[in-house]
């Protein structure tokens, strides 16, 4: 199944006029996006609560979700670890522009533990792309 | 006429009655000055601003309500809006430095300094070429051996970070740049009485 998703994934990327070696690269960034929106969504719930708001039953459904979607997306990556941190690392710089409208230290305290996060992924599985 | 739904701000509204622009608010005289051109260029921006905001990619996914997905997915042409006319100049400014997808941005040289950075935590490559002695020679000439040895300490963007972040802001980024400025100046029509999606 992940074998098919990379082959498919691979031949719409070289029918787009990606170049061979970049493919695995474009490949992790274009994964990075629904990842990206699943952090989000796992985030609902912890946002609130840092924002010191209730937590809805709505908002955990939601977190679920994400933490389905960050599940799926990744791990159709062989760099699954470099998927998670570029969606977790973009995460946090969005997170350093909220934090900068909302003036919550809570959310620079978000942001820098996403980016820390982010950092573990990478080590964990990092990316080679040649 | 202006779609009721994105009137001007009632600050602005009331900016204009007075015909005052930020500094301490002057009585208003009875049917008191028009508006100037600034005013009226501030006053529709700042509703633009504010229907950009609620048009952001964060409402059309249909999370509108979240705190989360407005401080992650804000709309950054209304906070370069804001810088311009206002309200809360100094905040978007300081917003607009770090999200704009242009060569003004920081995060990128920032991102870039840092990445360039050697890893403390990373072990170092080193690298030993022997040279200058031959297989064949019977007689060994020590002088003519040299050892180079080199060390490459991997960065902190090669071994913490890896290059899928970078990559990923620029896609995102000009992804959403262009959606953010065409709601923007969708906002623009609908705050000036012009048609609008």
């Amino acid at each position: 199944m992940r074998e098919r998703l990379n082959t498919g994934i691979r031949k719409l990327l070289l029918r787009l006029g990606v170049k061979q070696q970049k493919v695995d690269y474009y490949r992790d960034i274009a994964l990075c996006f629904p990842v990206f929106f699943g952090i989000i969504m796992a985030l609902f719930p912890v946002v609130d609560l840092l924002m010191g708001q209730h937590v809805t039953g709505t908002d955990l459904r939601t977190a679920a979700e994400g933490l389905v979607i960050i599940f799926v997306f990744s791990a159709i990556s062989p760099n699954w670890g470099d998927v998670l941190a570029g969606a977790l690392g973009v995460a946090a710089i969005r997170g350093g522009i909220g934090f900068l409208a909302t003036r919550s230290l809570s959310i620079l305290v978000l942001s820098a533990a996403l980016l820390v996060l982010a950092a573990v992924c990478h080590r964990l599985r990092p990316g080679n792309y040649g | 006429m202006v779609d009721e739904r994105w009137a001007v701000p009632a600050t602005a509204v009331v900016e204009l009655r007075r015909g005052g622009g930020g500094g301490a608010p002057a009585p208003a005289p009875p049917g008191g000055p028009l508006p100037s051109l600034w005013q009226i260029t501030k006053s529709v921006n700042q509703c633009a601003a504010s229907y950009a905001n609620q048009h952001s990619l964060a409402s059309d996914l249909g999370w509108g309500n979240s705190r989360a997905a407005n401080i992650f997915l804000g709309n950054d042409a209304a906070t370069l809006s804001n810088i311009a006319f206002g309200p809360n100049r100094a905040g978007s400014a300081v917003s607009w430095l770090f999200s704009n997808p242009s060569n003004a941005n920081l995060i990128g040289p920032t991102a870039r300094g840092i990445s360039a950075l050697p890893n403390p935590f990373a072990n170092p490559t080193y690298t030993v070429t022997v040279g200058g002695a031959s297989a064949s020679t019977e007689t060994f000439d020590v002088t003519a051996i040299s050892l180079d040895v080199s060390k490459t300490v991997p960065t902190v963007g090669e071994s913490l970070l890896g290059k899928t972040i970078g990559g990923f802001f620029n896609a995102l980024t000009w992804i959403k740049a262009p959606f953010d400025v065409g709601v923007y100046v969708n906002g623009l029509a609908a705050c000036s009485g012009f048609p609008h999606f």
